[in-house]
């Protein structure tokens, strides 16, 4: 999106842009030229650096929302407690107390439009709904399903706060189970492994984070209201949607499923697992079938996965599986030459903490930081992100094995760097640093030209 | 905002005769841009980069530009201002003989140099480096202000002296500085000096840069010298009429020229080349992607490469940005002569001056 010169320029607030969501949306926004900063709340740092970015560590029970949301012409509410298994008080407190602090700050503030990324899950996981499910079927309470339950009651809140503020633009995003790269859930555990969980004969509701994302932009930049259902088309049960796309499904017999997550809170206190809310498992039996034929009518809203195979293949195709082990053995190297290594007085003054993302089979995300002269890599990225890196791992191991320069990988957009600058140049130095080293005498240049020639024969071409 | 030309002097796998064939087709790149109407010419200060920048003596290459130029500038980005590399008291005296000769057209730049090659080969002190250099900074200034100069600092401790001649541009040519790291553009805005940058990640990031620099040199009181509120960046660049020539002969120079920077100063060794990087032409594939990436939101803003049109764009981008100056690097390493000249005349009249 390009806005001509001279357009309103504005100030978005992002409630959870830390999380898998909130993470998209505020790459988008910072890169966005319309928009000219942006105040990311919530109770991590979000993992991205920005000239436009303002963040804040923020609880939404205690934040000083008047104050964090001065001047903000858009509030992106994202921040929600979604599959913990929090005593129900908390989760209230949090998730609908906190939703209504928010919005009402928001109108405080003078905020013309509040983008809320309410769930498929306001409609109640309950049988019999009609099929498809439109934005105007009837939102059913259900009190059981807490997660369900708080969704619910946000958007009944925002009934009449809407009435009350009629100048108010709001925009309700109903998307079904977001499937993405960076899924924190206990499904996208399993995903990763290439395993799909299978709890019943329901079609599985997903679709793309990323086209979620972009669906918030394009409400932002149509100063667009009203709820929209975000779903990629033609949902399968789990058991069909893995044999379409390869993967192996994990079929649970319901009653043992239900009896692990009554059991989760006592197996989480002793470190096995993370806790679930049973009524997920209880409700996956539930068909709820969206139409997004709204968002793509009136948003103009243009999913890159149109169906749900199509989110599978999608995932399959960008999430690492496993870290590729040319990849993993020259990162542990790259730490301990950081570590071990002599400095680099020409990098005394820089101080960047970077995160790497291969996506793709074999990836995986890695730090790259860079102190006291030394460019230190290791297996996690930095909390505190300057700059991030993407690339695909294939172009990756390219690089390492020279098949590719990193000049041109950046010029042909095969790397894309975000934030700090010089970030990119680091990684280039490193690896050319390790094909310096390679060509050099003694033992270190014996073990990297062994190492080297491993990588030189692996996958690739 | 302005335009002018960098000069690193870089030749690709350089032999006798094609290395002394490099500095006349300078001479030849600077006189046209003379006659275009370019605003500057800088040469870099460099040793022993082979590939990267054969331009070890710019003093004696912009002394002879002056004599065949007119009307454009001759700068110095930068002089190396450690005393192992140059003397303070001669840096002072060359700088005002050439400002002296060219009839007042110096743009004098300095900084302290960053790569380990020069830095070893001159036997540095690494850690004495950004002191010597303001040290020097200081002296130089006070002895162009000085009619009998002396000096006592940390390095320093010169009896009294007539430091002569004296440039003709009063109280002093219009000085700069070089900012290669990340926070160095804040740095050099607290000294009051104009800023000689990198065009390094995307709008925002410079726009940035650029932010903090204006903000930091608002709030200088540099002590004895003129304030030079100014930020220039070097974007390579290649503008012909066949925008698809432009980009096969411009992204193969571009590349060298990253490729070649960041073997000598982010590799952590001290290469002495010749340097293993790509110099062929990239493949189709790589092309169209590459051709498609310009002046997409988001995208780096590192070159200006293709038809008038599209170095249109991209010179709006930098416009909007508030950069004062545009140093184009279109003498790069694997470019052919006929294709800099050509360049240089495309851009003159078909971008120059819609700006």
């Amino acid at each position: 999106m390009k806005p001509s010169r001279g357009e309103e320029k504005w100030k978005v607030a992002v409630t959870g842009g830390a999380g898998q969501l909130g993470r998209l949306i505020l790459r988008r926004l910072v890169n966005d030229r319309a928009v000219s900063s942006v105040v990311c709340l919530d109770l991590h740092p979000p993992r991205l650096s920005h000239p436009k970015l303002e963040p804040a560590i923020a609880d939404l029970r205690t934040a000083d929302l008047d104050h964090l949301f001065m001047g903000c012409n858009v509030v992106i509410h994202l921040a929600f407690l979604i599959g913990e298994y929090l005593p129900r008080q908390r989760f209230h407190a949090v998730n609908v107390k906190g939703s209504m602090r928010v919005f009402q700050a928001a109108a405080a503030a003078g905020a013309s439009q509040i983008i809320y990324s309410s769930s498929a899950a306001v409609y109640g996981m309950v049988p019999g709904h009609p099929e498809p499910v439109v934005e105007e079927t009837p939102r059913v309470h259900q009190a059981a399903f807490s997660y369900a339950a708080a969704k619910y009651e946000v958007e009944k809140f925002l009934d009449t706060f809407e009435q009350e503020h009629p100048s108010l633009q709001v925009v309700r995003l109903r998307p079904v189970v977001l499937v993405g790269e960076e899924m924190e859930n206990p499904m996208g555990k399993l995903m990763r492994r290439r395993r799909l969980p299978s709890f019943g004969e329901a079609p599985l509701p997903i679709v793309w984070d990323e086209d979620v994302a972009d669906a918030a932009l394009l409400a932002l930049h149509q100063r667009a209201s009203g709820a929209f259902n975000l779903a990629a088309d033609d949902p399968l049960p789990p058991v069909a949607l893995a044999e379409e796309t390869g993967m192996g499904a994990m079929q649970i017999p319901h009653g043992l499923a239900m009896r692990i997550a009554r059991l989760s809170p006592l197996l989480s206190k002793v470190g096995l697992g993370s806790l679930i809310d049973p009524a997920w498992i209880e409700t996956s039996d539930v068909r709820l079938v969206l139409s997004s034929a709204k968002a793509r009518g009136v948003l103009g809203w243009k999913p890159r996965c149109n169906t749900a195979v199509e989110v599978m293949q999608h995932f399959l195709a960008t999430v690492p599986q496993k870290v590729e082990r040319r990849i993993a053995a020259f990162m542990k190297m790259a730490a301990l030459v950081g570590r071990c290594g002599p400095r680099q007085p020409e990098l005394r003054s820089i101080r960047l903490a970077i995160h790497l993302h291969l996506t793709g089979p074999g990836g995986g995300d890695f730090g790259i930081v860079v102190e006291d002269g030394r460019v230190k890599a290791s297996a996690v990225p930095p909390l505190s992100v300057m700059a991030v890196i993407t690339m695909r791992s294939s172009v990756f191991l390219d690089l390492l094995a020279g098949r590719t320069d990193w000049g041109s990988a950046q010029l042909t957009g095969k790397v894309h760097a975000e934030g700090q600058a010089h970030a990119p140049m680091i990684v280039a130095g490193m690896i050319a640093n390790y094909r310096m080293r390679s060509q050099q005498p003694g033992v270190s240049g014996f073990l990297t030209r062994t190492m080297a020639r491993w990588i030189e024969s692996g996958a690739g071409n | 905002m302005k335009f002018s030309l960098f000069f690193e002097m870089q030749i690709s796998e350089p032999t006798p005769e094609s290395e002394a064939r490099l500095f006349h087709d300078c001479v030849a790149q600077a006189t046209l841009a003379d006659q275009l109407g370019y605003h500057c010419i800088w040469a870099v200060e460099h040793h022993g980069l082979y590939e990267y920048s054969h331009s070890s003596a710019p003093e004696t290459f912009l002394a002879y530009v002056a004599a065949k130029t007119e009307q454009i500038r001759l700068g110095h980005g930068i002089t190396l201002l450690p005393f192992r590399y140059n003397h303070p008291i001669r840096i002072a005296e060359r700088i005002a003989t050439l400002d002296i000769l060219s009839g007042g057209r110096v743009n004098w730049g300095s900084g302290k140099s960053s790569s380990l090659v020069e830095q070893l080969a001159f036997e540095n002190d690494l850690g004495l480096l950004h002191d010597q250099w303001l040290e020097a900074l200081e002296m130089i200034l006070k002895m162009w202000s000085s009619e009998v100069f002396s000096f006592k600092g940390r390095f320093f401790d010169i009896p009294e002296t007539r430091v002569i001649p004296k440039p003709v541009q009063r109280p002093h040519p219009p000085i700069f500085a070089a900012c290669s790291k990340p926070d160095s553009a804040a740095t050099v805005g607290q000294l009051g000096l104009g800023a000689l940058n990198f065009a390094l990640g995307d709008d925002v990031y410079l726009e940035q840069k650029v932010r903090e620099y204006r903000h930091a040199v608002a709030a200088a009181q540099p002590q004895g010298w003129m304030k030079n509120n100014h930020f220039a960046c070097t974007p390579a660049t290649l503008v012909l009429e066949d925008d698809r020539k432009a980009c096969r002969y411009g992204f193969r120079g571009a590349r060298f020229f990253s490729e070649t920077l960041c073997f000598y100063y982010l590799s952590g060794t001290r290469p002495v080349g010749p340097l293993n990087v790509a110099r062929d032409f990239f493949s189709d594939d790589d092309l169209a992607a590459a051709m498609a990436l310009r002046n997409t939101p988001g995208s780096m803003i590192a070159t200006i490469v293709g038809d008038p049109t599209c170095a249109r764009e991209s010179v709006q981008r930098l416009v909007d940005i508030d950069v004062d100056e545009l140093i184009l690097v279109m003498q790069l390493g694997t470019i052919p002569q006929d294709l800099v000249m050509e360049s240089i005349r495309t851009f003159g009249e078909q971008v120059m001056p819609y700006f």
